[in-house]
């Protein structure tokens, strides 16, 4: 018995001894920036700062729009994320609840989309939001975030599930479907909606591509697009003040990660079940 | 479910279909449109060309070198990824009292984006200062020396999916069924053999997706030389969409920009089918 306790013991640590180098570079990042320039800039191996100082997060912020560029994605990830789940919420209702001519075919075409990989169509997607005059504005970083086929698959595969006889005693007790929706199943099903919203969140909040093209001002920056400016703005010299961006643009999807584990985890495997 | 003739159920798809319609299928279909005709620098069309854009592009050499350092990156970083979030995920297969810790460590890279990665990792891979360099007691221009620059971008993908890879193949291992396990350690099989012929088979599935999702993922990939290399040095790190955003937004040449576009396409096409056929082998679904 003893021996199974210090094997278990001994297992384990070096389960976190390797959770810890995966997760290296994040706590080098760290550690980075709270060192002075010299400390980085030291030839010998130097891994955690002398003493923590908050110079590199001040410098950050001084030389950046951080804070604007955070709201941008805050404004970005949250409202792109509530559209999604309205519409592919809406889409799923229709596909799980009604029996309707061409059901199939509209399901096949909307899963059909996942074949066209979103780059492949960059630059057309480009043009069309700038012939509408939406370059620098939220609904043209959006534009490309706004629904998604793996969502209304998750709610479909959710709604599926849920009772119909519900379904049927609302429609008895004369209650149109519509309000059914509202008031009755959107509620019953806060598990997928959480997944749907948490996971389409951390995903735009780290998108970097699309937002970089559709803006050119400064304050429509996102943080992803803005941390890679810092990188040229002194010829990457100032280290600290980098990896203090750096930082502060990781650690709201982390922590959202941590908490929200579960929920994201079991959003991805509802989605890669083949339907 | 009667089969209704209204209008509603319509209505419920309608923003999606419309939202498809409009920056999916429209701009697909535009794009292959496009690609047989000259554009101009402001996109406009101007003539007829056949398969004149296809014919440039594949004579292009910045454009065949894009392919290979795609076909590169493809090939070391899908498997890699896959294969060490394996290890983690045979190790963390037994519940242990720190295991929703160290779960959450391997599994942690999928909250980190690509931008954040990429700035710790250039720094990470300075030759002066960079970490890689003092702890290997090495002098190696990670991302400045054209012979292994695409390898340096290519294991920063590595790293950032271990975490997606890790989490689906811990559900899969967990999934495989105890007395399996058993059987195998009355046997006598060591931990090799019981991932060889028990667990692997049986968690294949799984593999074929990560396969699939990750090479399509990989395929498309431009983050990293835009952010890191700009494609250089001396295009060692251009990617197919990499040539493709620099053509349209740097050299304003949308000729060459779409038939890329679609020769990428072609490739994320020409990868699932191959995983398919792969499928039929080599997948068993018990």
């Amino acid at each position: 018995m003893k021996k199974k306790t210090v094997q278990s013991i001994l297992y384990q640590s070096f389960c976190l001894l390797i959770g810890l180098m995966t997760i290296a570079p994040i706590l080098y990042a760290v550690s980075l920036s709270f060192m002075e320039q010299r400390e980085i800039l030291t030839k010998g191996i130097h891994l955690l700062p002398d003493k923590i100082q908050w110079k590199n997060y001040k410098e950050a912020l001084r030389l950046t729009h951080l804070v604007r560029y955070m709201l941008n994605s805050l404004i970005l990830a949250g409202g792109s994320s509530v559209i999604r789940v309205a519409v592919a919420g809406l889409a799923a209702f229709s596909f799980a609840f009604f029996d309707f001519k061409g059901k199939n075919v509209l399901f096949m075409l909307c899963m059909s989309t996942m074949m066209i990989p979103g780059d492949v169509v960059l630059i057309t997607n480009y043009k069309t939001v700038a012939d509408l005059g939406l370059t620098d504005t939220y609904f043209g970083m959006m534009s490309m975030f706004l629904v998604s086929v793996m969502n209304i698959f998750m709610f479909r595969q959710y709604y599926l599930t849920f009772s119909m006889e519900i379904y049927e005693a609302s429609k008895v007790d004369g209650c149109g479907n519509f309000i059914f929706f509202i008031k009755i199943l959107f509620p019953l099903s806060k598990p997928v909606t959480a997944t749907v919203f948490i996971s389409s969140f951390v995903s735009t909040w780290n998108t970097y591509l699309w937002p970089m093209i559709v803006t050119n001002k400064d304050t429509m920056r996102t943080v992803q697009v803005g941390v890679t400016m810092l990188n040229s703005r002194d010829g990457g010299t100032i280290y600290g003040p980098i990896m203090a961006a750096s930082v502060m643009v990781l650690v709201p999807t982390v922590i959202i990660f941590i908490l929200f584990q579960k929920q994201i985890a079991g959003g991805m495997m509802a989605g890669s079940v083949k339907g | 479910m009667k089969k209704s003739r209204k209008i509603e159920p319509y209505l419920y798809i309608l923003p999606a279909l419309l939202y498809f319609t409009v920056f999916s299928f429209y701009p697909f279909l535009k794009t292959i449109g496009l690609t047989f005709f000259t554009v101009n620098a402001n996109g406009q069309v101007k003539a007829f060309a056949g398969f004149d854009n296809y014919i440039h592009v594949l004579t292009d050499t910045a454009f065949l070198r894009s392919v290979w350092n795609t076909l590169v990156y493809v090939v070391l970083a899908s498997p890699l990824a896959i294969f060490i979030a394996l290890i983690l995920a045979v190790l963390a297969n037994k519940k242990t009292r720190t295991s929703a810790v160290y779960e959450t460590m391997f599994s942690l890279t999928m909250a980190m984006s690509m931008s954040v990665t990429a700035m710790i990792f250039k720094i990470m891979y300075n030759p002066n200062i960079g970490l890689i360099n003092k702890l290997l007691h090495v002098k190696i221009n990670w991302l400045n020396d054209p012979e292994i620059a695409m390898v340096s971008v290519s294991l920063i993908s590595v790293w950032l999916n271990i975490g997606f890879n890790f989490l689906f193949l811990l559900a899969a291992i967990r999934g495989v069924p105890g007395e399996l396990l058993e059987s195998a350690n009355i046997d006598g099989a060591n931990l090799y053999q019981k991932v060889r012929s028990v667990i692997l088979p049986l968690i294949s599935p799984t593999v074929f997706f990560l396969i699939c999702s990750s090479l399509a993922k990989n395929i498309i990939m431009a983050g990293l030389p835009i952010i890191l290399t700009e494609g250089g040095p001396k295009g060692s790190t251009s990617t197919m969409i990499y040539y493709m955003y620099k053509q349209a937004f740097g050299n304003m040449s949308y000729n060459d920009a779409y038939a890329a576009a679609v020769i990428t396409f072609l490739f994320t096409l020409i990868a699932m089918l191959v995983s398919f056929s792969f499928e039929k082998k080599g997948v068993h679904y018990s």
